[in-house]
């Protein structure tokens, strides 16, 4: 699995040709029903690592949200988890970030290792029990394309797909255009994006 | 910490749908532990169709607050109340054909563990989702977002303070997050409670009466006083809270010709006043502030939360935040004794009375300010309400 690899995007003009007449949404509804497996598929954990999200921290204690590593559906360009493997868990945020620094130094990304525990951490942890933090045996930092996968799903879903070539004539001016200046006053409290 | 018991005397078994009128709005906080889950079946408009007696044919718009869980046994209770209500209320509710709004108050699993299962249940039949447009990277979150996105119809909306939604004759009005905060935030780092959707449901929100041959008018001194209302706060914690305080001013009496003014144009109004409020996120110390439930003044108050919770919830200091906004110390001098949390209108989910039965799930009926109903429907987080177990709260 190489986590470089950016999601697959479905060819919205293609799905919509497999299924003429159809509006794209519908198009996209029963192209997924054709490539999602049926709903009585077993549920053993599969092997391979474990796609863990901080999705709370409450007065020292962190949150943990964890499924099996998901794959891409290539007929709508979603991440797909198993939601009937999810393991939901809390731990002291202190032992989640010795861990996760551990782990971080260990890649040679000192710039993560001195950052604290955020909400939206995505970690992929190879680990024999995800809800165990000591069997985790190794951690790779995925938050900055996980949480950029997300801001795409909703985009996807809240808007009309782009066609291929407006989305290719939009990136060739964004490529075009002068960088902007950095800002020199600090307009927002909020954290900077990863 | 504790979730105090309620002396089983203070409840009347009873026949929850004889209670119930197609003008009653019917707020149901199901029992999922430390999560929300909220349905609320709204008073009955006409569809426009005339049935074969020449009557006009009736539906019950229907809203959606969150579907979440706190354990994997309670992530479809929600969406399985509605697949049974029209059994469960001798078809007094008829088969749900249209969820009017979905809202998704925010993307933690307790709030949205049961989506992905409604959404597939009710494809095409969601008319409107709304969420705070909080991107967060989680298995749910993603899979919601391509449910949605292969829904047919939907309408997808991401609200701020303020926005105002009529649906028959009963109002929405977002509360928060202000538009401010929305604008500040991030979605990485930050507390994604105070993302939260809360917002206040009020029926009903007609004022004007048709008088034949004369222009449509306003009916005399009636003003929001008067509506059933209820605020659902979701998660949102005292800084998001602080901005809607001041979103939505209380504007008291006062002898200046400009106060004069403005209270002649708004009915000396305070647009979060409240029969109930669902409160936020789980009776945790930052889910209210003393001033917030001063305002709101509720006749009830609704904790959902866990028997054992991982947090702690409810809080400590939010029941006693709870308990003193009830009590109005300083106005009666000290001399108001305390009472049983019930008696000021305190109630919690995973409640028990005083034989040690569940009181589960709370439903609450209402049309207008006078003469709110609170049921318990009996039920633990795993299981379905239980009409023929309802009980109705009686103070004295």
């Amino acid at each position: 699995m190489d986590a470089t690899v950016p999601p697959q995007r479905v060819d919205i003009a293609q799905v919509v040709g497999e299924f003429q007449g159809k509006s794209p949404r519908r198009a996209l509804r029963d192209a997924e029903a054709v490539a999602e497996p049926p709903s009585h598929r077993p549920r053993e954990v599969p092997a391979g690592p474990w796609y863990v999200v901080i999705d709370d921290i409450l007065e020292g204690r962190v949150t943990l949200e964890a499924w099996p590593w998901p794959a891409v559906n290539p007929a709508t360009g979603y991440l797909s988890f198993d939601l009937a493997l999810t393991r939901r868990f809390m731990r002291e945020a202190e032992d989640v970030h010795r861990v996760v620094t551990e782990h971080r130094r260990a890649h040679e990304d000192e710039a993560a290792a001195s950052r604290p525990l955020r909400i939206g951490d995505v970690f992929e942890v190879s680990t024999t029990d995800v809800a165990d933090l000591s069997t985790w045996t190794d951690v790779s930092d995925h938050t900055r394309e996980k949480r950029a996968e997300a801001r795409a799903a909703l985009d996807a879903m809240a808007t009309q797909p782009l066609a291929t070539e407006q989305a290719e004539q939009l990136e060739r001016l964004a490529r075009e255009q002068e960088p902007e200046p950095e800002p020199i006053v600090q307009l927002s409290s909020a954290h900077p994006a990863v | 910490m504790a979730v105090p018991v309620v002396p089983k005397s203070r409840f009347a078994s009873a026949d929850f749908w004889s209670a119930v009128t197609p003008e009653h709005l019917l707020y149901f906080c199901l029992n999922v532990g430390d999560a929300d889950a909220q349905v609320l079946i709204l008073p009955a408009v006409p569809t426009g169709a005339i049935d074969a007696q020449g009557r006009q044919v009736l539906r019950r718009p229907v809203l959606v607050v969150d579907a979440g869980a706190s354990n994997p046994a309670s992530a479809t209770k929600l969406r399985r109340f509605l697949d049974g209500l029209p059994s469960a209320s001798d078809g007094r509710i008829p088969p749900i054909d249209t969820i009017d709004v979905v809202v998704a108050t925010h993307p933690h699993s307790d709030h949205i563990a049961g989506l992905p299962d409604l959404l597939d249940t009710y494809d095409g039949k969601i008319a409107e989702y709304w969420d705070p447009g909080y991107f967060h990277p989680t298995g749910t979150y993603f899979k919601i977002m391509e449910r949605l996105a292969r829904q047919t119809g939907v309408v997808y909306v991401q609200p701020t303070s303020g926005l105002r939604r009529f649906i028959g004759n009963t109002e929405v009005t977002v509360l928060t997050p202000s538009v401010g905060l929305r604008n500040r935030y991030d979605t990485y780092g930050v507390d994604i409670n105070n993302a939260s959707i809360s917002m206040r449901v009020a029926t009903p929100a007609g004022r004007a009466k048709f008088v034949p041959g004369q222009s449509w008018q306003l009916l005399d001194g009636v003003d929001e006083r008067h509506q059933f209302s209820l605020v659902l706060g979701a998660d949102s914690q005292t800084e998001s809270w602080s901005q809607a305080l001041s979103d939505f001013p209380q504007l008291v009496k006062s002898e200046s010709e400009i106060a004069k003014a403005i209270g002649a144009a708004t009915s000396d109004r305070d647009p979060l006043r409240a029969d109930v409020l669902k409160v936020a996120h789980h009776g945790s110390k930052k889910g209210v502030s003393y001033e917030l439930v001063e305002r709101m003044n509720p006749a009830f108050l609704i904790v959902s939360c866990a028997a054992t919770s991982g947090h702690g919830f409810p809080h400590t200091l939010n029941q006693h935040i709870l308990r003193e906004a009830k009590l109005n110390l300083a106005k009666s001098g000290g001399t108001h004794r305390p009472e049983e949390d019930h008696l000021r209108g305190v109630f919690y989910t995973s409640q028990r009375d005083s034989a040690d039965e569940t009181l589960g799930s709370v439903a609450v009926i209402g049309s207008m300010s006078s003469n709110v109903q609170l049921w318990r429907l009996g039920d633990r987080p795993g299981e379905l309400p239980n009409f023929a177990k309802a009980r109705r709260w009686v103070k004295s």
